[in-house]
């Protein structure tokens, strides 16, 4: 009640800025609660539930499932069926109540008996004018209101698409919708009179427009974050797209303010929806549902406890893996040594190439090498670094002739002929039955290149058109101090050093790039792999690193390699600038190589349903260029852990393609900077992956893509699902799931690092948002001690709690 | 009833299909069904290779297969089988797999039945059982709105076609006294040779033209096919290139019957050219790469009636294959949309003297490589028309070219090659097809009009692409309008109530 007192508005005149600018603070954390979303063609993973991370997860489940109607737990029955297969048991649940807090409130018993149970009911959604239209007409408004954005967004932001562009592109988004939609006169056709006058009778600004709106709706202050969320959330994907063109200014320290653009857009749609059907309407009832106090669904709490007993179940398997593993002596100086990029998928091919030859030695060390550069290509330029970082440096793929250019007006050109009104008759008359080759070629899995090799690499200072180019060599010194540093390579050098970057090799996939690696920008890792071997192969370079202590034998040389994830093949490349004194110690590690690669395939075959035998290369090959195919390979499904450490404690264990492993020896880490790398950035990018892969699995309808089989790629930036509805973000169904069950199991993500918890403090002291993570519970922290022995957990609180090995326990006596 | 071998292959392929449809409900035969898909395929290329070495027809009941069939037919098991391959991998792992491999065989076996039908009753049969068989792959994903909505348009736009197909079949088989459709195609000539009164049949010919335009997604009914991207797009590649041109199909194989009433040749080439142009205009405003083949379709279906609207029907079974393999890879590989929108688009030449360029270099290409290749360049006024839109499109491929002196050569060298394959198909077509299909006609004054009527529009509508339009509100809204597809579908939506389709678990889901 008092909340409808509250509702008179207050006189406009005197409190118009004021208003304003609480509008523009509520605006914003509104637009905070949408993650960004990177276009098709460098797509990267996005924690989705980015908005919430300086919430707790708890609370994140009861607000997420109320405001925007998405889920962050599983059902009750698929935590009883793990339950019941043994994938956790009645300890886990026992511990993570404790963890919790919880066990006054709660024991194990109501647990169970919660999860059997009947389901619950729905929480409510907080309503937008458009749902509550629908309730009072029974149509469909709020699909109705996404259809119109989104297909005005679309040709907004296309890019490359359409040949008859939007002409209003130059306009910031609100006007340049506004615009449109005084013109277009679908809503009037579905029956919302006076639609078009109604939106033109706005101010062109998005701001004002919503204060416009907010007064004459007679909106509540404190109604307004829920209402505000909940129409984002409903052009979640146009939103992020949006937050994504400005997320340079926001690593420079600026708002997402480009986004209130949407929300604007969406505010108005909901407002003239409500002036044109206002008879039907109560706006009253409206404003009373959005002030009501929504009731958590009574299973929320035995569903995360059950969650965290899973995510514990895990950890004693990862834990007690290697407590019981020996470690493994360095070599003196190995045969060879491979560094690899800290995805998950490494993990399998590391394992490999050492259990091929157990003298290779392999680091771990995020895929860019610590070299963040943009690439200028014919076709563009792009960044190959983490979304969290902005390139330093552009190199260029060296100028080939003028035909690379020429090729490009032509295929252009082609297009035009193809794309035309008009032409596209003369074309098909001409050029159509030639597609019956394509169809050949296509359903032969011999399918075109869909992009040219990349050619020789010139990363030397210079310039081009005015801007400057390449590394100059103080840079390259610290480049090269600061990847040697990263990797723990100060020492122990071997003759031939590979830096694997990876990619994957699909055909016809939208989702390509997610494929590649995320540290390089949703590139592969070829260029940086190959700017970093040179650098680190120098000479002017290897002089400074020398004279500053860090002296690499002459004898060891750096080569660039690049793991492919979808066929486990390693290519090496510049293999013309490796000395022939070299050539032996490059066969056996190239003999090597394709060893591994055979060996990890046979790893893979089951969860690519393939069985073991003679064919399964070629099969796993053909899997690669089929162009039919939706699950090419797994990616980083199955990620649940990040392990800091050095490679002797997890090395000879299976980890199954689950872990991140970053190399890290706390010794040599004097000044700590190291490890506060570490935590500031690829544990954090390896939350955002987890979680992206943790949302996509467990609600793929708000989090996820949906079906790849509806994909229908849109502006050549992202897809929507079947033919309209909005853009969508995170990953698609088949990449977490068989069709029958989930593939991808959601656990939040366990990082293990090894070094003294007074280290770990000390980070966790000067970084807030990394602290946030943990203390809100939205990834587990554990510190474990050198030999992988004794394991220490940090609390929510952020106390260290020991916890008790087994394996250790047993391990003791004999040690 | 007596059935020649060709006529027996012929008649496998539906029955393959059939048995296929049987084989793909269970998981471990699909190595079977897949087997049996490539048979169908090979059925029709052996009906090729009979058909070529008894140069004669199998003219019967129940099949029908001539140079025309047998062509159509073998297109169709091509993309059936590239189809039936492309889903047993893309959709592997889905629960509803067998159901849709089912209902795609079955789909198939309709259409590859309507190809051979030799009897009009047969005929009727699978042109209505492959727009139902359809219906169940359209709503495949039912739990989504806007698929059941396209599927309802659909339904409702079909059931009036057939209701014209079943009017145009009384009629034929009540003038001639068969069902035999090549002994109504024989009467046809007959009565046209001997300038009979046709009657009551006159009619036929309209209600062929309804049956068609409704069936190839015409303007103002094309709504449906713009939102068929809302199942597997297995459904999609297979939907633009092997059902959609039923239509055509139908024009071409009654085109006999149709000469009977040049009324209603010029109505289809009205229709045709008109859609054609819409769905062409409309193609280039759309962002997503499904919806804008789709509006692409709905263009090249309208060419291709206008084609036979013209009288041209060579052309226009050609187009039909063309366009169907064109499409099929288009739908097949759309995920390459991603790469294939980072090639951008050159600018148009702006100046007055390159565009005259282009166009008479275009004319010079055509008329180099046209007139060795014989008469064909331009002996009558209709297959001239479509010299004249060929040449307006290679022009425009030229103006986009003109901007890079190095691309010039090159570019008219793919120009040559392009239209050197042109004119080879077109005559190899013609050639092909001259005893199955009628030559093309000399038109009457009215049919004049509509060439210029249509080649005028063509031309302004080439000419607006290649010079920037003056950036006004009326063009703006036109742009507006034109993304909308002009609202065609907007008012079919708001006739069936889409609204409120699919609302019931929307509204228990927030009610709750």
């Amino acid at each position: 009640m008092t909340a409808i007192a509250a509702l008179k508005p207050r006189t406009k005149d005197m409190h118009v800025s004021a208003l304003e600018a609480d509008l523009m603070m509520e605006a914003l954390n509104a637009c905070h609660q949408i993650a960004p979303l990177w276009p098709l063609k460098s797509f990267v993973a996005v924690n989705p539930m980015l908005g919430q991370a300086d919430e707790a997860f708890e609370t994140a489940v009861e607000s997420l499932a109320n405001n925007l109607n998405a889920r962050l737990l599983l059902d009750r029955q698929d935590y009883a069926d793990a339950l019941g297969k043994g994938a956790f048991d009645e300890r886990h649940l026992a511990e993570a109540i404790e963890l919790a807090g919880a066990q006054e409130a709660l024991s194990v018993n109501e647990v169970t008996t919660a999860l059997t149970g009947a389901a619950g009911e729905d929480t409510l959604e907080v309503q937008t004018l458009a749902d509550h239209a629908e309730v009072a007409t029974g149509e469909d408004w709020p699909r109705f209101a996404v259809e119109q954005i989104s297909f005005w967004a679309s040709g907004y932001f296309d890019e490359g698409q359409s040949a008859w562009k939007s002409p209003w592109r130059d306009q910031a988004p609100f006007a340049a919708w506004r615009k449109q939609a005084s013109f277009d006169r679908t809503p009037e056709i579905m029956g919302l009179k006076g639609f078009r006058g109604v939106i033109a009778s706005l101010p062109e600004d998005a701001i004002e427009a919503m204060r416009r709106i907010v007064a004459d709706l007679g909106l509540p202050a404190e109604a307004r974050p829920a209402y505000f969320a909940r129409l984002l959330s409903t052009l979640a994907g146009w939103a992020g797209y949006r937050r994504y063109q400005g997320w340079r200014g926001e690593l420079k320290g600026e708002g997402p303010s480009g986004v209130i653009d949407i929300l604007a857009i969406r505010a108005a749609f909901d407002y003239a929806i409500h002036e044109s059907l206002k008879p039907k309407l109560s706006v009253q009832s409206w404003r009373d549902v959005l002030l009501r106090d929504h009731a958590p669904a009574a299973d929320v709490q035995p569903r995360i406890i059950a969650q965290c007993a899973r995510e514990l179940a895990y950890q004693e398997r990862l834990i007690e893996g290697i407590a019981s593993n020996l470690p493994s002596a360095r070599p003196d100086r190995p045969a060879a040594q491979a560094v690899f990029c800290i995805d998950v998928r490494s993990e399998r091919i590391r394992r490999a190439l050492e259990s091929i030859n157990g003298d290779i030695e392999t680091f771990g060390f995020a895929g860019f090498f610590g070299v963040p550069i943009a690439l200028s290509r014919v076709v563009d330029t792009h960044d190959q670094c983490p979304v969290l970082l902005e390139p330093t440096h552009t190199v260029r793929e060296a100028p080939r002739d003028q035909t690379a250019w020429s090729a490009q007006t032509f295929a252009g050109a082609w297009k035009r002929f193809k794309t035309g009104a008009v032409s596209s008759f003369a074309f098909v008359e001409s050029w159509g039955a030639a597609f019956a080759g394509a169809l050949l070629r296509d359903l032969m899995g011999r399918p075109a290149p869909e992009e040219n090799p990349l050619g020789a690499i010139d990363s030397s200072a210079g310039s081009c058109g005015g801007q400057k180019t390449g590394i100059p060599l103080d840079d390259r010194i610290a480049l090269a101090k600061g990847a040697l540093a990263g990797i723990s390579l100060t020492d122990g050098f071997a003759r031939l050093v590979a830096l694997v970057g990876h990619g994957s090799t699909t055909t016809n996939n939208p989702y390509a790039a997610g494929l590649d690696c995320g540290a390089c920008g949703g590139h592969t890792g070829e260029a940086n792999a190959r700017v970093a071997a040179e650098i680190l192969n120098d000479a002017a370079v290897r002089k400074a690193l020398k004279e500053s202590g860090l002296p690499i034998p002459d004898d060891t040389i750096f080569i660039a390699a690049l793991h492919d994830t979808t066929t486990d093949e390693i290519k090496i490349f510049d293999e013309s600038r490796i000395p022939d004194s070299h050539a032996q110690d490059l066969a056996h590690l190239k003999r090597d190589f394709i060893d591994a690669s055979r060996l990890s395939r046979r790893d893979r075959a089951a969860s690519l349903g393939l069985e073991e035998g003679p064919g399964l290369d070629r099969k796993v090959l053909a899997k690669s260029r089929d162009w039919a195919e939706v699950r090419p390979e797994w990616g980083l499904a199955g990620c649940a852990a990040f392990i800091a450490a050095p490679r002797a404690l997890t090395k000879g264990l299976d980890l199954q393609g689950r872990t991140f492993l970053h190399s890290y020896d706390w010794k040599a880490d004097q000044e700590n900077s190291i490890l506060e790398l570490i935590m500031t950035a690829p544990l954090v990018v390896a939350s955002w992956i987890s979680l992206q892969y943790y949302g996509s699995s467990i609600d793929n309808a708000r989090f996820g893509s949906g079906d790849k089989a509806l994909h229908n790629v849109v502006g050549g930036l992202g897809v929507l699902e079947g033919c309209g509805g909005d853009l969508r973000s995170g990953l698609p169904l088949q990449s977490v799931h068989t069709g029958a069950r989930l593939f991808h199991d959601p656990l939040r993500l366990t990082a293990l690092i090894a070094a003294p918890t007074e280290r770990i403090d000390a980070v966790l002291e000067k970084h807030a948002n990394v602290r946030a993570l943990f203390a809100n519970g939205w990834l587990h922290l554990i510190a474990m001690d050198d030999d992988g022995r004794s394991f220490k957990r940090l609390t929510r609180d952020g106390r260290w709690m020991d916890i008790p090995s087994h394996a250790a326990r047993e391990l003791q006596p004999a040690a | 009833m007596m059935i020649s071998i060709v006529g027996f292959a012929g008649l496998c392929a539906p029955l393959v299909y059939l048995t296929a449809a049987f084989a793909f409900r269970k998981q471990h035969f699909f190595r079977v069904g897949l087997f049996l898909a490539a048979g169908a395929f090979a059925a029709a290329v052996l009906c090729d290779i009979l058909l070529a070495l008894a140069k004669g027809t199998e003219a019967g009941s129940p099949v029908f297969l001539d140079a025309f069939s047998a062509a159509i037919l073998t297109l169709i098991t091509f993309v059936g089988f590239v189809v039936v391959r492309y889903s047993i991998t893309y959709l592997d792992g889905d629960p509803d797999q067998p159901r849709f491999m089912s209902w795609l065989c079955l789909t198939l076996a309709a259409v590859s039945a309507l190809v051979i039908a030799g009897d009009l009753r047969l005929f009727a049969l699978a042109w209505i059982a492959t727009s139902l068989a359809l219906h169940k792959l359209l709503v495949f994903r039912s739990e989504r709105p806007r698929a059941i909505i396209a599927a309802r348009k659909k339904f409702i736009v079909a059931r009036i076609g057939d209701a014209a197909l079943l009017g145009a079949v009384y009629m034929m088989m009540n003038a001639f006294g068969t069902a035999e459709i090549a002994a109504i195609l024989e009467g046809a000539q007959n009565m046209k040779a001997t300038g009979g009164a046709p009657g009551l049949l006159a009619l036929a010919p309209v209600f062929l033209v309804i049956a068609a335009v409704l069936k190839s997604g015409q303007f103002p009914t094309h709504g449906w096919l713009g939102e068929v991207m809302e199942t597997p797009t297995p459904v999609s590649a297979l939907l633009h290139a092997g059902i959609i041109n039923a239509g055509g199909f139908l024009i071409i194989r009654f085109a006999d019957v149709m000469l009977l009433n040049g009324s209603a040749m010029h109505a289809l080439a009205l229709i045709g050219g008109f859609t054609a142009l819409f769905g062409s205009i409309v193609m280039l405003t759309q962002t997503s790469i499904k919806v804008s083949l789709a509006y692409s379709t709905v263009a090249q279906m309208g060419f291709m009636l206008l084609q036979c609207g013209l009288g041209v029907f060579s052309a226009a079974t050609l187009h039909i294959i063309a366009h169907s393999l064109y499409k099929a890879h288009a739908f097949l590989s759309s995920g390459r949309a991603v790469t294939l929108s980072r090639i951008s688009r050159p600018a148009m030449t702006q100046k007055k003297r390159d565009a005259v360029f282009a166009v008479l270099s275009a004319l010079a290409l055509y008329l180099a490589i046209g007139v060795p290749f014989g008469g064909r360049a331009g002996e009558e006024p209709a297959i001239l028309a479509l010299g004249a839109i060929y040449i307006i499109g290679l022009s425009m491929y030229l103006s986009a070219l003109l901007a890079d002196t190095n691309s010039r050569a090159l570019g008219l060298g793919l120009a040559g090659f392009a239209t050197a394959f042109y004119f080879l198909l077109q005559n190899a077509f013609a050639t092909l097809l001259a005893g199955a299909i009628p030559a093309p006609l000399a038109p009457d004054a009215v049919g004049n009009a509509v060439i210029v009527i249509a080649l005028g529009s063509f031309a302004v509508v080439a000419f607006a692409q290649v010079f920037h339009l003056p950036a006004t509100d009326k063009v703006r809204a036109f742009y507006v309008h034109a993304a909308q597809g002009f609202y065609a579908n907007a008012i079919f939506n708001r006739l069936i109530g889409a609204l409120r389709v699919g609302r019931d678990v929307y509204v228990s889901r927030s009610a709750s």
